[in-house]
C-alpha cells in the first residue's frame, strides 16, 4: 500500500545537498571506475562501503546506487574507445562500439551508448517501482518453510548460473554458506566455529569479505598479469587519436528514436534477466544483442552501428534496478551488487526483507527516488564527461594496483576499526584470487554468505513450529513442494542443458562474427 | 598474457578441475575431522539442533560439490587461467599479500604516510612503471592525496598522519 506520509518524508530525505552530493560523487567515481578496464561495479561498491558506514542512510544509497549505475554505464566508454571492456558488463559493446570509432564515429557511439543505458534504466527502474512492492505482500505471506525453500531455490539458480560450470557456482555457495556459520548460532547466539579465536566470536564482517574478493583478488591477479606482460599503455594512445578527431558526428534526437526497437529488446532481456539470481549484466547484455541482431536482420548489427551498441547497452543497464527486487521483496540479493547493497542497508542498522516496506517505507521511497534521480545524474555526468573519462580509461596499471590495494586495506581497516580485518580481507584476497583462476565465481559466495543466517533461521523455525519434525516441519504446503520442486528442477536441468556453457557459446560466435566483419571490412 | 612459468609450474593432471576438486575435497574432509573433533559441534541446543549442524551442512555441499568436479564432464578440462598459472605466480600473490600486511602492521608505529608511499612505490617499480623518479614522485603525492581524502572524511585511519604526531 502507497504511504503518502513515508513518500514525502523521503523526499526530505532524499532531496537535500548532503544526499544529493553523494548522489554525484557515486555516478561521477562510477563512470570513471567502470571505464577503467580491470575494475568492476563490484570492485567500487566493494571499496565504497566503508565509506558508507560513515554517512546517514540515503547518502550511503545514494553513493552506491551512484557507484553502481555509473560504473554500468561507464565500462562502454573504454569498450568503444579502445576496444577493451571497462568490466565484462560491456563486452557485447566492443562489437559495434569499436567499429564505429574506426569508421570515425566514437562520439555518436557513446552518446548511443549513454542515452540507450539512461533510457532503458529509468524504465527498468518503474518496473523495479510497480513490482516489488506487490512481490513483497505476496512475500509477507510466506511460513518459514516456504522462506527456507526459496532460499534454496535462490541458492540452486545462482549456482547454475552464475558461472560456465554449475559444480564450481554450487561450491561457491557452499563456502558462502561455511563462512556465513563462522562466529555464533543465530538463534541461541552460541559461539561456533570459531578455529579457538575470540575475534571471530562475531563472525567474519561482511565488509573485508567483499574488499577481498572483489577489490584485492582482482589487484593480486593483475599484478601477476602485469609482471608478465602490460601492453595497453600503447594501444591506449594510439586509439584515443580517432576518438577526438574534428571529423566526428554527434547523435540526432531522429537518430536516438531510430533505436526504439533495440533499446525495448534491451529493457525487456535486462529486467527479466536482472530480476533472475545467478545471471547478471553481462549475459543480459550478449542475449539483447544477439536478439537483436536476429530480429533486426536489416539493421546490420555486428557492422558498427547504433543498434548493436544500444541493445548492448540497454540490455545491461536495464538489469539494474530489477536486480534490487529478489532483495527488496524476498531478503535474498540476486546478483553481487545487490548482494553489497543489501550490505550496505546492513550496515546502517536496516535489513532487507519484505517487511521493510512496512517497517521502513520511507528507506524503500528513497531508494526508488535515488534509483530514478541516479539516471538523470549519469545522464548529466555521462553527456559532460565520458571524453575526459575515456582519457581515464587509459590510466596506468602500475599506478592503479597499488593505489587500489592501498585504498582496499585501509577500507578494511575502517569501518569497525579492528585490526583482524585486514588479516581477513587479505585472506580471502588470495582466496578470491585462486577462485578467479580455478572459474569460481564469487558472487554465489557473497549471496550464500548474506543469506546463510536467515536460511539457517527460518529452517530452524520451521522444525521448531512441527515439534521437531523434520519432513512435517519443512513440507508443510503445497507451496514448499513446489519451491523444493523446482529446487531439484533447476539443478537437474542446469547440469543437462548446460544453460552456461550455451551461453558462452553465443558470446564467442558473436566475437568470431564481429572478428570476420572486420576483416572483411578492411579487406 | 604471455608465460614462460611451464617449465616451473606442477603437470598438466594437476591443473584440471578433477584435481583442484579432489584437492579441496581433501580440504574439506580434514576440516571436518577437525570440527567433528570439537566439543560444541556435538552440544545440542534447546530445539534439539547440535550447534555443528550447520556448519557441517555447509562443509556437507563444499565436500559434494568438490567430488562432482571430480566426476562430472568436465573433469579433464583445464580452465584457461589455470593452465598458465605457475608457482611464481602464487609465490608473487602471497609476497604481494604479505608486503600489504607489512605495509598495515608498520602504520601505527611510524604513521601512516611513510608506509603507505614505500608500498606504492616499490609496487610501481615492480609493475613496470618507468622512469623510476615517476614511481618515487608519484606514491607519496598519492598517499598524501588518499590521507587528506580519508581525514577529511572522517574515516577511521589505522595509525597518525606522521610518526610522533599526534
Amino acid at each position: 500500500m502507497f504511504q503518502p506520509d513515508a513518500f514525502i518524508e523521503a523526499l526530505h530525505l532524499v532531496l537535500n545537498w548532503n544526499t544529493l552530493m553523494w548522489l554525484t560523487i557515486g555516478v561521477f567515481v562510477g563512470v570513471g571506475l567502470g571505464a577503467i578496464p580491470g575494475l568492476t561495479t563490484s570492485t567500487g561498491v566493494a571499496l565504497m562501503l566503508p565509506l558508507s558506514f560513515t554517512l546517514d542512510i540515503t547518502g550511503a544509497l545514494g553513493l552506491v546506487i551512484g557507484l553502481y549505475k555509473g560504473a554500468l554505464f561507464g565500462g562502454s566508454i573504454s569498450a568503444i574507445s579502445f576496444a577493451t571492456p571497462g568490466a565484462p558488463d560491456s563486452a557485447a559493446t566492443v562489437f559495434d562500439g569499436y567499429r564505429m570509432t574506426q569508421k570515425g564515429q566514437g562520439r555518436k557511439a557513446l552518446l548511443t551508448s549513454l542515452y540507450s543505458s539512461v533510457t532503458a534504466d529509468s524504465l527498468s527502474d518503474v518496473l523495479v517501482i510497480l513490482i516489488a512492492p506487490m512481490m513483497a505482500i505476496a512475500a509477507l505471506q510466506f511460513g518459514p518453510a516456504e522462506r527456507t525453500w526459496l532460499m534454496v531455490v535462490a541458492i540452486a539458480l545462482l549456482g547454475a548460473l552464475s558461472g560456465k560450470h554449475v559444480a564450481k557456482g554450487l561450491l561457491a555457495a557452499a563456502i558462502g554458506l561455511y563462512i556465513g556459520t563462522i562466529g555464533s548460532d543465530p538463534m541461541g547466539g552460541a559461539s561456533r566455529n570459531t578455529f579457538g579465536f575470540a575475534w571471530l566470536r562475531d563472525g567474519i564482517s561482511l565488509v573485508p569479505l567483499v574488499i577481498g574478493l572483489f577489490a584485492m583478488s582482482r589487484m593480486l591477479e593483475q599484478t601477476v598479469e602485469l609482471l608478465h606482460e602490460s601492453r595497453l599503455g600503447h594501444k591506449v594512445e594510439r586509439r584515443m587519436n580517432d576518438l577526438f578527431s574534428n571529423k566526428e558526428d554527434t547523435l540526432t534526437f531522429r537518430e536516438y528514436l531510430s533505436n526504439w526497437r533495440e533499446m525495448g529488446i534491451g529493457l525487456g532481456v535486462g529486467s527479466f534477466v536482472g530480476m533472475l539470481p545467478g545471471l547478471g549484466a553481462t549475459v543480459a547484455s550478449f542475449l539483447s544483442y544477439g536478439i537483436a541482431k536476429r530480429v533486426l536482420p536489416h539493421k546490420k548489427i555486428g557492422t558498427g552501428v547504433m543498434g548493436g551498441v544500444a541493445a548492448a547497452e540497454a540490455g545491461n543497464n536495464a538489469t539494474a534496478g530489477p536486480t534490487l527486487v529478489p532483495l527488496l521483496a524476498f531478503g535474498i540479493p540476486g546478483s553481487a551488487t545487490a548482494a553489497l547493497i543489501g550490505g550496505a542497508l546492513l550496515l546502517q542498522g536496516i535489513t532487507p526483507s519484505p517487511r521493510m516496506f512496512e517497517l521502513h517505507a520511507d528507506v524503500i521511497y528513497a531508494l526508488f527516488t535515488i534509483l530514478i534521480l541516479a539516471n538523470l545524474f549519469n545522464l548529466v555526468i555521462g553527456r559532460g564527461f565520458a571524453f575526459f573519462y575515456a582519457k581515464l580509461g587509459g590510466l596506468p596499471k602500475p599506478i592503479l594496483v597499488p593505489t587500489i590495494m592501498v585504498l582496499a586495506v585501509i577500507g578494511s581497516f575502517a569501518t569497525q576499526g579492528n585490526p583482524y580485518d585486514v588479516g581477513i580481507m587479505l585472506f580471502f584476497g588470495f582466496v578470491g584470487f585462486f577462485m578467479r583462476r580455478f572459474g569460481i565465481p564469487e558472487a554465489p559466495l557473497i549471496i550464500t554468505f548474506l543469506i546463510a543466517p536467515m536460511l539457517e533461521e527460518s529452517m530452524r523455525r520451521a522444525v521448531l513450529i512441527s515439534g521437531g519434525d523434520w519432513l512435517g516441519g519443512l513440507l508443510n504446503s503445497p507451496l514448499s513442494l513446489i519451491l523444493m520442486g523446482l529446487a531439484l528442477l533447476v539443478l537437474i536441468l542446469s547440469y543437462r542443458m548446460r544453460f552456461s556453457e550455451r551461453l558462452e557459446a553465443m558470446a564467442h560466435e558473436e566475437e568470431e562474427e564481429s572478428r570476420g566483419a572486420n576483416s572483411d571490412s578492411k579487406r | 598474457m604471455q608465460h614462460n612459468s611451464g617449465r616451473r609450474a606442477p603437470a598438466r593432471w594437476w591443473r584440471t578441475n578433477q584435481a583442484v576438486g579432489l584437492l579441496i575435497a581433501v580440504g574439506v574432509l580434514l576440516l571436518f575431522v577437525y570440527l567433528w573433533q570439537q566439543d560444541w559441534f556435538h552440544r545440542e541446543q534447546r530445539d534439539g539442533i547440535t550447534l555443528g549442524f550447520f556448519p557441517g551442512l555447509g562443509l556437507a555441499a563444499m565436500l559434494i560439490t568438490a567430488l562432482a568436479l571430480t566426476v562430472d564432464r568436465w573433469r579433464h578440462t583445464v580452465v584457461e587461467e589455470m593452465a598458465t598459472l605457475g608457482w611464481r605466480d602464487l609465490l608473487w600473490a602471497v609476497a604481494v599479500s604479505v608486503a600489504a600486511l607489512a605495509m598495515y602492521a608498520l602504520m601505527p608505529p611510524l604513521g601512516m604516510l611513510l608506509p603507505m608511499a614505500t608500498f606504492q612505490g616499490l609496487m610501481m617499480l615492480l609493475l613496470g612503471l618507468r622512469p623510476w623518479y615517476l614511481a618515487l614522485a608519484l606514491a607519496p603525492a598519492i598517499s598524501l592525496i588518499i590521507l587528506a581524502v580519508f581525514t577529511l572524511l572522517g574515516i577511521r585511519l589505522p595509525g597518525d598522519f606522521l610518526p610522533l604526531l599526534v
